[in-house]
């Protein structure tokens, strides 16, 4: 009795692992399991929460299309996981995630010090990732191939927030020749103060204060202080959304008349506009990505990727939006090019990829291929000006869809 | 900038966030000298009190420039009110087991309402337009900005009523004489779980105050109270544990040494600074700058 017990346990058993083998090895599903792993709590959770609003909105989006047409049609499955705010815990979210599914792709990781410290799990899954990380260390010849940066390199940005200055020097004969720098003391601050303190000396801009500051600030009375005191009539802050807060109110305060030209991040999340209010006007800031680019307005199906997710959240779609709508788009492409949910296969998809349209276009200037270390080869950041509690895309010309107020 | 107009400009921003660490410190230190208790779930009650405050001004926004501060005593007392509850429902109980549970159970405190907070309210970044964000008083060279100037304001003014309250009140003779010893304070009398749950409503309430007049110049998230009540405290153990008016100073204290460092040395090294303070007196003088080896309040 109890022989014929375990002979069934044990073919039951043999069966089920049999299954289990046979669907992990074929890939063969009516549903694609694809992970977003991006900080969902902690002070960085307001980042993770917009790319996920995004992220579903993307699948949604596939989904409602007939899926991936190539596996006749099966429909993607969004797996969300909180990559938390330290690296230790982003590793093992990563690891957890990987080893408890069949993942064709991730997207995900938001923060360059996140991102670098999981990409070795996804190296060792072979599991692809996307990440909205900008920091120019991850895209190198030993990232392992399995990372694709859907946003501009750190030190774009920076190069980008010199060419404005040096436009708009020229377009309102402004006269400024001394920049001062602040950046948040993390690797994202770093990365993005390097481009811009290269390019202010190409430029022929004095550098007069060139300082990092503590993450988590209480005031930015000191750091204005430095400011004036350096006599700098240009500032490139490199901050998140509370030191921009801060620092913009502290500039106010100090009846300051530097010019701010913003780093991204805080400068242009929803939360800048609603606390200043009419105040936010005029303010400009680099940006990864912004919703009224030529690209996007040029496609009236990508504007309605943003109308609809101002109606679903309650804010224009922000940057951490954008890029997540366009890399979840992206790794849809892949699986579908692929014509496989083999995470092997559609890795080396999205290194063939060169997409002109769909929801992977939304990034300027609508045209996404990735070279040999998985930056994304066309993208270029563009400067926004706050007018009318709304980002505007102001430069570069060719992707600039407003003219520029005298800040 | 003339070099004294950098000092002075250095100094006056100082006691200004200094004033709003003072704020948050001093009901933490009451706390710890009354209780002998740290609670670690303070920073949560700040941000709690931040989000009480912003619904309160969702509700009605009087116009002018102080009109957002007819939050402040309701969203104290609304505190207080929670935190006598905190203290009948969860501190009280978990005193039966001895200190340990009840430091614990501030730290699981302060993890879940984190965690409350994002699910009721989301992760987002909350604010509400208001004039006194950017405002600011000039005198010569030498600017105060109106938001963090009502916090200082605010902070000394709860120092001379706590020190009078303290000194004065039957609450502040028996507070004292619990902190001194519970068990001779109970034999003449004192009903020493009142003056917990009361020096815990005042502790939750003062710092729901702080909360309130930082709404109008600093966002509101899940985790802000982390950002000040790490500088609240390392300004109670500087000031000396127990001390309530010291706790003030601590607070004032570290905002000037925290601008003077970004002054004159490097904006970087300015919380690094306060650390450096923090371990010297640790070595020096454990007890603290303000206390005499002893807690007092």
């Amino acid at each position: 009795m109890h022989k014929n017990r375990f002979s069934v346990l044990a073919l039951a058993s043999a069966a089920i692992f049999a299954v289990a083998v046979s669907n992990g090895g074929t890939y063969a599903a009516d549903q694609i399991d694809i992970a977003i792993i991006v900080p969902l709590s902690g002070p960085n959770a307001s980042v993770g929460e917009q790319a996920v609003n995004a992220a579903k909105l993307a699948v949604a989006d596939v989904n409602d299309a007939g899926g991936i047409n190539t596996l006749g049609g099966a429909k993607l499955n969004l797996i969300i996981a909180d990559a938390t705010n330290d690296p230790q815990g982003a590793i093992n979210t990563s690891e957890r995630v990987l080893s408890q599914n069949t993942l064709a792709g991730a997207y995900g990781l938001a923060l360059s010090p996140l991102t670098t410290a999981a990409l070795p799990a996804f190296v060792k899954h072979h599991v692809p990732v996307i990440t909205s990380a900008i920091s120019d260390t991850l895209v190198t010849p030993t990232n392992g191939g399995f990372l694709f940066q859907i946003a501009p390199k750190g030190s774009a940005f920076g190069n980008q927030q010199v060419e404005f200055l040096k436009f708009l020097n020229m377009k309102y004969k402004m006269g400024i020749t001394k920049a001062a720098i602040l950046y948040v003391n993390n690797p994202y601050g770093i990365a993005t103060k390097k481009g811009v303190e290269q390019l202010a000396e190409k430029a022929g801009l004095q550098i007069v204060l060139n300082s990092a500051y503590p993450a988590e600030i209480t005031d930015a009375s000191p750091l204005v202080s430095k400011i004036e005191q350096s006599g700098a009539q240009v500032l490139f802050p490199v901050s998140y959304i509370t030191d921009s807060s801060l620092i913009l109110t502290a500039l106010r305060s100090a009846n300051s008349h530097v010019l701010v030209i913003g780093g991204g991040a805080g400068f242009i999340w929803p939360p800048i506009g609603q606390s200043l209010g009419d105040k936010v006007n005029g303010l400009t800031s680099v940006a990864s990505w912004n919703l009224d680019s030529k690209n996007v307005n040029a496609d009236p199906k990508l504007i309605d990727v943003t109308k609809r997710y101002a109606k679903a959240y309650g804010t224009f779609m922000p940057e951490q939006a954008g890029e997540a709508y366009a890399g979840v788009s992206v790794l849809a492409a892949a699986i579908q090019a692929a014509k496989s949910a083999d995470p092997a296969k559609v890795r080396d998809a999205l290194a063939a990829i060169d997409l002109k349209n769909g929801g992977g276009s939304l990034m300027q200037p609508g045209q996404v291929a990735f070279d040999a270390n998985g930056a994304n080869r066309h993208v270029q950041p563009v400067m926004i000006q706050w007018q009318g509690g709304v980002p505007h895309t102001v430069f570069p010309e060719s992707v600039a869809t407003s003219q520029v107020v005298k800040p | 900038m003339t070099v004294l107009n950098v000092l002075t400009q250095a100094i006056v921003n100082g006691l200004l966030i200094g004033g709003v660490y003072a704020l948050v410190a001093v009901g933490l230190n009451l706390m710890f000298g009354v209780m002998k208790l740290v609670n670690f779930a303070h920073g949560e009650f700040l941000m709690a009190g931040m989000y009480v405050a912003l619904s309160l001004a969702g509700l009605a926004l009087p116009p002018g420039l102080l009109g957002i501060y007819w939050v402040a005593v309701p969203t104290m007392l609304i505190m207080a009110v929670i935190g006598a509850a905190f203290y009948l429902l969860l501190l009280d109980r978990a005193a039966r087991f001895g200190e340990s549970p009840q430091i614990l159970l501030t730290i699981g405190l302060s993890i879940g309402v984190q965690g409350f907070a994002q699910v009721l309210r989301g992760s987002d970044f909350k604010s509400v337009p208001n004039p006194i964000n950017g405002a600011a008083l000039h005198l010569g060279r030498i600017y105060f900005q109106v938001g963090p100037a009502i916090s200082f304001a605010v902070a000394i003014g709860v120092t001379i009523i706590m020190a009078w309250a303290l000194r004065s009140t039957r609450f502040g003779k028996s507070a004292r004489a619990v902190a001194e010893s519970v068990e001779t304070a109970e034999m003449l009398g004192i009903d020493a779980r009142r003056v917990y749950m009361v020096s815990t409503a005042i502790a939750i309430g003062l710092v729901g105050l702080a909360g309130a007049l930082l709404i109008p110049y600093h966002f509101t998230f899940p985790n802000v109270g982390q950002n000040f009540v790490v500088v609240a405290f390392l300004a109670i153990v500087i000031a000396g544990l127990g001390s309530v008016l010291g706790a003030v100073f601590g607070g004032l204290l570290l905002g000037v040494m925290q601008s003077l460092t970004a002054a004159y040395l490097d904006l970087d090294l300015s919380t690094a600074a306060i650390y450096v303070l923090f371990l010297a007196v640790l070595l020096l003088r454990p007890q603290g700058l303000f206390t005499k080896g002893q807690r007092t309040l």
